[in-house]
């Protein structure tokens, strides 16, 4: 009996070990962008963190990321935060070289978000509401030029590449995702100013229906002039009528009422 | 006439108070509201690496197992995928990635089947490129697409161990 149950132990075991030696490594690279765009002045700096997370369920390699810009405007500057920084790893007993600006480790979803946090890691709740993802930080800083078009939508993109090491064979695989931003310019305060008035005749606009877009005007942001249209609507119109009839009985009628009153 | 004045500049009063309340009433207002819900997108691929063994010249072979990329549950956008790779370096030669061929198939293709080379620029899935019954242009959350591989030597390359980088490229869909 008691032979037997050894050997179902070693046997459990040496199963365990062999599959544990056989699975598979996964490549996993998780990114969450919680921006895609801003609006800002000439001059000023704009900030974009970006997340990237492993989910030990998906995957059992450490990613290895470097961020770099893939289209950035003329005279716009980009830069990362963690810098790129140069490392030397050991890996599995080979010393390797290479860059990154941060590297993200495989880590369990959790249940609940820990009463005491690891610095540097931010807890995300996942879309598949299983728990929380474990996952760094990197920010994009983006400094706009003063003599950038305002009233202009500028698109920049940038490339986060995980990379992996620990593999060997004829094709090795790399996970590499695009961040894109649009970026509006605008001036620093805001104005107002009518460029094209609408229509003036107003007959025209009550019985022609296609002429609805003649009433709305071009308004551009480039000045700091306002001017103003002006003008009553037919409610207020219709007030002032009443109580200019109010007031014309009232100056005439109610001396003599007040003076009969007294009397 | 000592009555006339408070009697006018309380209509007037009045009025304005009308003016002041109709504009108010007549006006109306709107607020937009803007939620923008944050991309997650995880991808998972496996196995690490091809290795295709040891090849004869102008031998075309498939790779024996196809690499499966998953859009995982954590993600909450559809993504497409966009591949690119370096050509194949030895120690003394080179053979253009062009001579890697791949395509989306859950079953593995017949070796003629393979239509899309690689390139070194990134070509990105379509519904036709790449696609050998899978669609690697969308997919979606928490499925996977099987990725094969097919390799040929061409005749001239010196004998050696040749290796590549291929890089996957997802995007989200929105």
């Amino acid at each position: 009996m008691d032979r037997f149950f050894l050997s179902f132990v070693f046997i459990t075991l040496l199963s365990a070990a062999v599959f544990a030696q056989e699975a598979a490594p996964k490549l996993s690279f998780g990114t969450i962008q919680p921006d895609r765009g801003a609006t800002t002045y000439p001059g000023s700096t704009l900030k974009f963190d970006v997340y990237f997370f492993i989910d030990e369920a998906y995957g059992t390699r450490a990613a290895h990321i470097t961020i770099s810009p893939a289209l950035v405007p003329q005279d716009w500057l980009v830069s990362v935060d963690p810098p790129l920084n140069d490392v030397t790893l050991n890996i599995s007993g080979v010393v390797v070289s290479g860059s990154e600006n941060l590297n993200v480790d495989p880590r369990p979803l959790l249940s609940a978000v820990p009463e005491t946090s690891e610095s540097g890691i931010y807890y995300i709740a996942s879309p598949s509401g299983k728990g929380y993802l474990q996952a760094k930080k990197a920010t994009i800083q983006v400094e706009i030029p003063d003599n950038a078009e305002i009233g202009k939508t500028f698109d920049l993109s940038m490339t986060g590449t995980a990379k992996y090491y620990g593999s060997a064979g004829a094709v090795l695989f790399t996970q590499s995702r695009g961040f894109s931003y649009q970026i509006t310019v605008i001036a620093p305060t805001y104005s107002e100013q009518v460029i094209t008035q609408p229509a003036a005749n107003e007959s025209a606009l009550n019985t022609t229906e296609g002429s609805e877009g003649n009433k709305s005007s071009s308004v551009t942001v480039s000045q700091n002039t306002v001017i103003s249209q002006g003008g009553f609507s037919t409610e207020q119109v219709l007030i002032i009528v009443v109580v200019a009839v109010v007031a014309v009985l009232a100056v005439t009628k109610l001396p003599g009422m007040m003076g009969s009153g007294k009397n | 006439m000592n009555m006339k004045i408070p009697a006018v500049f309380g209509m007037v009063v009045l009025g304005l108070s009308g003016l002041l309340f109709a504009q108010y009433t007549s006006q109306t207002d709107s607020v937009t509201f803007v939620a923008e819900v944050a991309q997650f997108i995880e991808v998972q691929v496996t196995p690490p690496s091809i290795n295709f063994g040891t090849l004869n010249p102008l031998a075309n072979t498939t790779s024996t197992t196809s690499v499966d990329v998953t859009n995982t549950a954590n993600s909450n956008v559809d993504i497409k995928l966009t591949l690119s790779g370096s050509n194949f370096t030895s120690a003394t030669d080179e053979i253009d990635i062009t001579n890697l061929r791949m395509s989306a198939s859950a079953a593995a293709p017949a070796a003629g089947s393979f239509i899309e080379s690689m390139t070194n620029a990134e070509k990105a899935c379509t519904s036709t490129v790449f696609n050998g019954g899978q669609d690697c242009s969308d997919v979606l959350i928490d499925s996977t697409v099987n990725l094969w591989f097919n390799f040929f030597v061409p005749g001239g390359k010196k004998a050696g161990t040749y290796s590549s980088t291929i890089n996957i490229k997802s995007d989200g869909i929105i």
